[in-house]
């Protein structure tokens, strides 16, 4: 299978002299859910900001579909939806303002941004709710509606920071199965400190511990190769990580 | 769809997202209506001092030499002490001496032949001068002499019917201070605080808006998703300049419209020679200003370059402030900067400078134009200096969006400091200098 992202060897080494990410390898295939798994802090945003053209390596090399974000970063943001971990919205814009705005800027021209609109609002159950102001909006129908701005582009490639970080159970059970739906038509990449989430979404997962990847492999058989008695995927990446399930509570408690 | 939007295109799509947030929110619009709503409130309190102190118009002095010993000239001087507003007074003093002194209002001479000429059925001089540095001199000379033309005809020809030439000649004479090709300082003067008061009116709201358009965005976390689309960033910042342009614009527009309010209303208040004094006051402010035509293009053209040089300020600044207090803060400053720029034309001897120290001048940023003003109207005209303080502003507006530009590449766009900010362009000059 084609590898859609290739990262390799690549550092970042902030201003501050904070060493972000060491020595980072692996590669995204095309059409999987793409796990990075690590608690706050351990460089996971910071990945997905230089892929995304957010930010630059301070060595080593990474393609996005066969194109270096920091050389051709427009051509970039052309294949990718992103959804950061601290999103927003235009909060005065309806939900239809503010995906027209994104389409808008996708380069879509007008006869087919309607139709856009009105096949990311289906996507996302957000169709009766598109003349409500953002402003307006439950915590949940917000995500969705910031992940159906992601989608805008028709993009290959959907990058999500922490997607479920915030919402209740129930609603983060609905965008996990969006997430689902979504993966059927495109490469997902998943960043998440939530281990059943990344159980239960992810074809492989990535395990950061501050900057480094421990390993690469599919949720199943990282399972199998480190779980000790009755313990869950929760335990068995805590034990990897180094952490007890009371640091993993109390990081849990502080979102 | 395009894998690339055009950077006119990227540009247009920001502006319009930013002009229809604009009418969304009730604060932004506040804002916008702020200085139109502050003109309107003072031009209200203007004409309704003008409706209230229009009864106690100052009177205008009216000084009457009459040498002939008022056989014929009775009847006349009791015909100019009807004119509104005028307090007449007959004072025996030389009408020469008076004259160079210009220590007068409206002063008549009737002279000593007066009477003698007019018993004869010959023609007599009467002398009219009005002291040309305050415009209500002239309507009351110009009062003096048409009932005095009225009294010629209606009391001495009528009374006459054998006379079929006018009796009195009256001669009609403006006597001002100074040299007429001469402008003086004060004229300078007001015409560049003109400037700093439109720049006030026209562009502080322009500046507050353009300033939180940004921190907005940073405080509501779109400007990463804005930064995140097929767009170059220089197009994006180019979108929040025209943004601010169509501010400016729009401002001005309001303004105007505040200000034929104001108009109107002041119409509808005064005295018709009120109406009066105001038209001669223009006529005689572009008269002595030398403000034709070229003045007046060159005048707008250094007005509409210092509002793309602030409002590329603001944009720069705006990426800078972390949040919207700050940007308010920066907001204040701005004006405050350009009133100091103001000021110094009063504290740096320009006028007495060598050629290349003005020139010099007329390339700082904002003050240049300033200066060209003031140079120019001493001068009487437009001086060639004014033309490249015109291509200096747009110079320094193509060097701050160049920078903004340069800084909206940053790396940590989204938290970006004063430092982070010079580093990337010290880094970008280094960089352009390895290659």
């Amino acid at each position: 299978m084609k590898s859609i992202v290739v990262v390799d060897e690549i550092n970042k080494v902030y201003d501050s002299g904070t060493e972000a990410l060491k020595s980072v390898s692996f590669d995204v295939k095309e059409g999987e859910i793409f796990g990075i798994i690590g608690v706050n802090g351990a460089g996971k945003s910071t990945l997905i900001r230089i892929l995304t053209t957010m930010l630059r390596q301070s060595s080593g090399t990474c393609t996005v579909d066969g194109i270096d974000p920091s050389v051709a970063p427009e051509s970039v943001r052309s294949l990718i939806g992103v959804l950061p971990q601290e999103a927003g919205m235009y909060e005065e814009f309806s939900i239809y303002e503010n995906l027209k705005f994104i389409g808008q800027m996708q380069g879509l021209e007008s006869n087919m941004l309607e139709d856009k609109i009105n096949e990311v609002a289906g996507l996302l159950g957000v169709t009766d709710r598109l003349d409500t102001r953002i402003s307006e909006l439950s915590g949940g129908l917000k995500q969705r509606a910031m992940i159906a701005r992601t989608l805008m582009g028709d993009p290959k490639l959907l990058f999500l920071d922490e997607p479920t970080t915030g919402l209740d159970v129930l609603v983060a059970r609905k965008v996990r199965a969006i997430i689902r739906d979504l993966s059927k038509n495109m490469t997902i990449f998943l960043a998440t400190h939530n281990m059943h989430e990344a159980y239960q979404l992810c074809s492989r997962v990535a395990i950061l511990k501050e900057g480094e990847i421990l390993m690469v492999d599919t949720p199943k058989q990282i399972f199998d190769d480190y779980k000790k008695g009755d313990q869950d995927f929760e335990d068995v990446i805590a034990d990897i990580l180094g952490i007890d399930e009371v640091d993993i509570s109390v990081l849990e408690a502080e979102l | 769809m395009s894998s690339e939007n055009g950077k006119i295109n990227g540009s247009y799509i920001v502006m319009m997202k930013e002009i229809r947030l604009l009418f969304k929110s009730k604060r932004r619009i506040g804002l916008l209506l702020m200085m139109p709503i502050i003109i309107l409130i003072g031009g209200l309190i203007g004409a309704g001092a003008i409706y209230f102190s229009d009864s106690t118009v100052d009177q205008t002095n009216i000084w009457v030499i009459d040498e002939s010993n008022g056989d014929y000239s009775g009847d006349l001087i009791a015909l100019w002490s009807t004119i509104n507003n005028t307090n007449l007074e007959i004072i025996s003093a030389n009408y020469n001496e008076l004259l160079d002194s210009l220590e007068f209002e409206v002063m008549v001479l009737i002279p000593n032949d007066y009477s003698t000429l007019v018993e004869a059925n010959l023609t007599a001089p009467v002398y009219i001068s009005y002291n040309g540095n305050e415009t209500s001199n002239q309507n009351v000379a110009f009062s003096i002499f048409q009932l005095t033309e009225i009294y010629d005809v209606t009391m001495v020809q009528l009374l006459n019917p054998s006379v079929q030439f006018d009796l009195i000649d009256t001669n009609i004479n403006e006597v001002v201070e100074g040299d007429d090709n001469v402008v003086d300082e004060e004229i300078a003067q007001i015409l560049v605080i003109i400037p700093v008061y439109i720049i006030f009116f026209v562009v502080i709201s322009p500046i507050s808006l353009v300033l939180i358009s940004v921190t907005i965005e940073r405080e509501q976390k779109t400007l990463e998703t804005l930064f995140l689309q097929p767009v170059k960033r220089r197009s994006i910042i180019l979108g929040k300049i025209l943004y601010g342009l169509f501010l400016v614009f729009f401002t001005l527009i309001l303004d105007i419209l505040a200000g034929l309010i104001i108009a109107l209303m002041l119409k509808g208040v005064s005295t018709s020679q009120l109406q009066d004094e105001d038209t001669d006051l223009i006529a005689e402010f572009s008269k002595d200003s030398g403000f034709g035509a070229e003045e007046s293009i060159v005048f707008f053209l250094g007005i509409a370059t210092i509002a793309i040089v602030i409002i590329a300020l603001s944009v720069l600044l705006s990426l800078l402030a972390k949040d919207e207090k700050e940007a308010n803060m920066i907001s204040g400053i701005i004006p405050m900067l350009i009133m100091v720029m103001a000021f110094l034309i009063f504290v740096i001897p320009i006028a007495d400078m060598g050629v290349i120290g003005q020139y010099v001048m007329s390339a700082i940023p904002i003050f240049g134009v300033i200066v060209a003003i003031y140079l120019s109207t001493l001068a009487g005209g437009v001086v060639a200096l004014s033309y490249v303080a015109l291509v200096a502003q747009l110079f320094w507006a193509f060097v701050i969006i160049g920078m903004t530009a340069r800084i909206s590449e940053a790396e940590s766009i989204l938290e970006l400091s004063y430092g982070k900010a010079f580093r990337e362009l010290k880094n970008s000059i280094f960089r352009k200098k390895k290659k």
